[in-house]
């Protein structure tokens, strides 16, 4: 790809057999970059604010299949913006072997836009019997937790960037597993070389879903680890709070956040806003905030 | 025990309602297939089922919205209905895995859906079927990297009959007035020839059908000015000429439309008679043929 202006930031070391390549909070000259999900009804304004903007997150699954426009949209982004694919289908939890197809495809797209890391979910979203096509909770066992390292390596002998792993949200658990899902989290991040994409609303989501203490939950991860940060807003559906991606940044994922900064400096935090959208003023005004936060915790 | 039966037993109750049913109903008779371990039967049973069902449900809708997203047209029939829909869909047909884009294959799952007459009951339109063709198709040629050659002459056709507001005619039954979904038509535009003006939002007299079976694009003409106006491109006088020259009853993009598939070679199809089965065919036998240059 000729032409393309990369901004790379500079890679990080991965841990070997076990041991975390990145010890606790450690001053780094390299402020974190603010980004925004890249979603097409944003296209002109994310192109009139690009000052505003450090990144952008794309969704992998949006450029990986043969329709012209999709991969020169992607590479026009790419010439103006430092890029992250984020994709959705690894479906690192299943237990049967990768599909390599699909990693092909996305190895090719990242080849395309050569981006410091690439993210997934650590979850299911199909089984050769049935497509979910959406982020499905892992029963958290150690055999499931030999199948995502297992899954990841593979993942990672394919495709050389480093990959990023994000918490989902879940609204219903798998009784009688073997590991709370902090446990298993942790396992993950210790076992494999791939670092942690920490959706911060998703944390809370599941806390105010399951009933569970959101701080108690981040003090507990191994925050060393998290390499980029989700934040985004949800809707209420009755009792439950639904992970819609529709709404502003709630006050109390505004808190976690700064707890979660004043314990890792991750290299990256971006908005997730994907309907329902805002005057791109308010989405704005979400970034700027988080600027103040990371320049209040001595990030900036 | 097998985490990957586990797994499967999951995902067929989050997205097959008729084996969620059963699940619900009778656990043990439900996963007899799968030879689940007493601790993964145990879990699956433990799942709270309020939660499960709006589980589902999510992503149920989740999956309209996407199929709806890649057919515009028939997203603009359909959007209101989606409560009434998502029931008989969940109960069509379990999704599959597959190599192609999400979009595309629940787009297509999605017409066939209708197509079936599984929503007989919903309440939509009787010209939905023509409508949810027409976005199938076109769906098909969008997606299909095998036949790029004709998307992009579907794509030059389509724009030339499709603006921000598109007057589609079925044929002798109903007039409705279409909006394009923006990011659908982009993917289309950038495909077409630079110099076509963007037609102004006006009604147009032409309709657009593809028959189900087949990529041809035949247009009907339903306006006897536009017919008047395609029978003088006849090869006796250049493009250009014609246009200047016509002073009929048409609306100025019908006329650059008509002329734009002229030159781009995109010929018109006779009308044929309709064949058993080919609705979209019916209502040109009531039609004053047209005198059409032939083939694709």
């Amino acid at each position: 790809m000729t032409g393309t202006r990369l901004r790379c930031l500079q890679p990080r070391e991965h841990a070997v057999d076990g041991e975390s390549a990145v010890g606790p909070c450690q001053p780094n000259a390299t402020a974190i970059k603010v980004g925004l999900g890249y979603r097409r009804p944003l296209h002109n304004d994310i192109l009139n604010n690009k000052a505003q903007i450090d990144f952008l997150e794309v969704i992998s699954e949006q450029f990986m299949h043969s329709v012209d426009d999709e991969a020169s949209r992607l590479l026009s982004l790419a010439e103006k913006f430092l890029v992250i694919p984020h994709s959705v289908g690894l479906s690192v939890g299943t237990a049967s072997p990768i599909d390599r197809s699909y990693v092909a495809r996305l190895a090719k797209l990242i080849e395309k836009i050569n981006p410091p890391w690439h993210s997934d979910h650590l979850c299911l979203t199909h089984v050769p019997e049935a497509d979910v096509e959406q982020l499905t909770p892992l029963w958290r066992t150690w055999e499931a937790l030999d199948v995502v390292c297992d899954n990841i390596s593979t993942i990672q002998s394919l495709i050389p960037h480093p990959l990023v792993l994000e918490n989902i949200t879940y609204y219903f658990d798998l009784p009688a597993g073997d590991l709370t899902e902090v446990e298993f989290l942790n396992a993950v991040l210790q076992r494999s070389r791939c670092d942690l994409l920490l959706d911060v609303n998703n944390v809370y989501t599941n806390s105010i879903n399951l009933d569970f203490n959101a701080m108690s939950f981040l003090e507990s991860v191994s925050l060393d680890r998290v390499k980029q940060i989700h934040l985004a807003g949800g809707e209420w559906d009755g009792a439950l709070l639904i992970d819609t991606h529709s709404r502003s940044v709630p006050d109390r994922v505004w808190e976690l956040l700064q707890f979660v900064l004043s314990r890792c400096k991750p290299e990256a935090i971006s908005l997730e806003w994907d309907s329902d959208f805002p005057p791109f003023s308010t989405i704005l005004s979400q970034l700027e905030r988080i600027r103040r936060i990371v320049s209040d915790c001595n990030h900036g | 025990m097998s985490l990957l039966a586990f797994q499967s037993v999951l995902s067929r109750i989050l997205v097959d309602a008729n084996f969620r049913d059963q699940f619900i109903r009778c656990p043990q008779v439900a996963c007899e297939e799968y030879r689940l371990s007493a601790t993964e039967f145990k879990s699956l049973s433990g799942i709270d089922k309020a939660r499960l069902a709006l589980h589902s449900r999510n992503l149920l809708i989740g999956r309209i919205h996407l199929a709806l997203n890649a057919l515009p047209l028939t997203r603009e029939l359909a959007e209101t209905y989606i409560a009434r829909l998502a029931e008989p869909y969940a109960r069509f047909a379990v999704p599959r895995p597959g190599a192609a884009a999400p979009a595309y294959r629940e787009g297509l799952r999605f017409c066939d859906f209708l197509l079936s007459g599984a929503a007989a009951d919903v309440g939509l339109p009787e010209f939905v079927n023509d409508i949810v063709r027409f976005d199938r198709s076109t769906l098909l040629l969008v997606y299909s990297a095998s036949a790029l050659r004709d998307a992009q002459a579907a794509a030059q056709v389509t724009e030339a009959f499709c603006c921000d507001s598109t007057t589609v005619l079925v044929p002798g039954r109903h007039v409705v007035t279409l909006q394009f979904v923006s990011d659908f038509r982009e993917a289309l535009i950038t495909r077409t020839s630079a110099d076509f003006p963007v037609p102004r939002p006006v009604p147009l007299n032409l309709v657009l059908m593809r028959r189900p079976d087949t990529p041809d694009v035949r247009i009907v003409v339903i306006n006897d000015s536009v017919l008047e106006l395609i029978n003088r491109f006849d090869g006796t006088r250049s493009c250009r000429d014609v246009v200047s020259s016509f002073s009929g009853g048409c609306v100025n993009h019908a006329i650059h439309a008509v002329a734009k598939l002229y030159e781009l070679g995109l010929f018109l199809r006779r009308a044929e008679p309709a064949s058993k089965g080919d609705d979209a065919g019916a209502d040109c036998r009531s039609r004053p043929p047209c005198n059409l240059r032939g083939g694709w």
